[in-house]
């Protein structure tokens, strides 16, 4: 990571027009956090409800094809808002995240998440019994559910951390 | 009002507080425990609030939709409580000084109400009309104040990092 | 039509009870890149989380009259791995303090550096990887 090319970097950034607009009006910082946590709250029960069916924690009686047809097609346009908010978060403090190890720490948690969430939502819609067909498989399931639970609580974990591990 | 005083210093006062307020990473933890229960409760909330609207999950009666979510929301509300009431006691005077915070504790409880006043009206002929697409009036009433009390909630409780005085 | 911005100037109206004029903000509200730098006494140290304040009386200089500044860290954390401790600046102690002031030109800002009269220098660092 070049960090000096990196500082200048957010330094050209934090002096846009854009980012001195966000930074000049008290209420936006606050606004666009808040849009991301309601987004980040409909993403995460998403996932998390799926996989507490395939733990048959919830909805034992519904197949998990269906459960998984009603929420996890959901999170994909909010990840789009959720881009936006976040994208629009840095331009208003270009330090707070770019420069700070806990929010790429956050954004490689993501990137496992959306392959992980996308291999579920794809593997149960390809069959109705794929996590179901033999007691291996549903050991499978049960793993792959509780790495989804994980990583999805470690993206919201660190994205509040980023806050503790930024110096400015 | 001193009685009150004197129990909240009681515990702003106790080692568990000075340990929350001061320590490195006692204080985020249980904040992010927090953000994950909150997350959890306003996004299950949102599945009722939507069938209830006729929105979502229309093909399945709402009894059913509510046994299927809210284990999940009451367990992620107990967690959202007592994570609330470990950060709340790390600094309770100025907590209770800040309004969006005391706005945030009234609207949760206006939440709780809308969801047991409807369901004292409507639990005797539920089986009647659960069933439907659309439901009666006030079933969509207190899903839609549901959903603009919660989203409320959040609003507020961001804004209280973004208030708190310093003395 | 109401503008977001007078929906948050009455939100912050009616639910802002008291207190000294200075609260949390978020970091694009101090202009980092025109430091200044102020002497005065800490009259009270706020270590507690999410974030660290300190409030000052600066001393009384040329036509300024002394005042009570608000100065804001970041927490407790931040500032233990960059060396401080709870008792690195007392009730008491004078100081010089370099800092990121308010872009709205209220006293107080975002404390960059604090150097004792020991020569003692306290700052951290503004990016993760020199904690």
């Amino acid at each position: 990571m070049n960090d000096s090319g990196l500082s200048e970097f957010c330094k050209w950034l934090a002096a846009t027009p854009l980012s001195h607009t966000i930074q000049s009006a008290g209420w936006i910082i606050p606004t666009l956090q808040t849009i991301h946590i309601l987004s980040v709250a409909v993403v995460f029960s998403s996932a998390i409800l799926v996989d507490l069916r395939i733990w048959r924690l919830l909805e034992r009686d519904v197949p998990l094809p269906e459960i998984a047809r009603r929420f996890l097609p959901t999170i994909w346009p909010v990840l789009l808002i959720l881009l936006l908010t976040g994208s629009l978060l840095i331009v208003g403090e270009p330090r707070r995240s770019l420069l700070n190890s806990t929010f790429y720490l956050k954004m490689a948690l993501l990137a496992v998440a959306i392959m992980l969430t996308a291999g579920l939502q794809r593997s149960i819609s390809s069959s109705s019994i794929f996590w179901d067909k033999d007691r291996w498989r549903r050991m499978a399931g049960q793993f792959a559910a509780t790495v989804s639970i994980l990583v999805w609580c470690s993206i919201l974990f660190a994205g509040r951390w980023i806050a503790y591990t930024q110096a400015g | 009002m001193q009685q009150l005083q004197d129990f909240i210093s009681y515990f702003e006062n106790s080692g568990l507080a000075d340990n929350i307020r001061e320590n490195d990473v006692l204080f985020p933890l249980i904040e992010s425990m927090h953000v994950v229960a909150i997350c959890l409760v306003v996004g299950s909330i949102l599945v009722v609030d939507l069938r209830l609207l006729g929105l979502a999950s229309i093909h399945r009666s709402l009894s059913r939709v509510t046994s299927g979510i809210l284990p999940l929301t009451w367990s992620a509300f107990a967690v959202a409580v007592t994570s609330g009431l470990l950060l709340f006691i790390s600094n309770a005077t100025k907590y209770l000084g800040n309004g969006y915070f005391v706005a945030k504790i009234c609207l949760i409880c206006a939440a709780g109400l809308n969801m047991a006043i409807f369901h004292g009206i409507s639990a005797k002929d539920l089986p009647r009309w659960e069933n439907e697409t659309l439901l009666p009036l006030p079933a969509r009433l207190a899903g839609g104040l549901s959903i603009l009390l919660w989203v409320s909630v959040v609003i507020c409780g961001r804004w209280i990092g973004f208030t708190m005085r310093v003395q | 039509m109401v503008s977001p911005k007078m929906v948050f100037l009455a939100g912050s109206l009616i639910l802002d009870f008291g207190g000294i004029a200075a609260a949390h903000h978020s970091n694009a509200a101090y202009d980092l890149d025109h430091p200044q730098t102020v002497e005065g006494t800490v009259k009270t140290v706020n270590w507690t989380n999410p974030h660290i304040t300190f409030v000052i009386e600066t001393d009384a200089k040329n036509a300024e009259p002394a005042s009570t500044w608000v100065f804001e860290v970041s927490s407790p954390g931040v500032l233990t791995r960059s060396g401080w401790t709870k008792r690195s600046l007392q009730p008491g102690d004078h100081a010089v303090f370099r800092y990121a002031p308010l872009r709205d030109g209220n006293p107080g800002g975002f404390l960059l550096k604090v150097t004792l009269p020991s020569g003692q220098e306290l700052s951290y660092s503004l990016t993760p990887a020199d904690q």
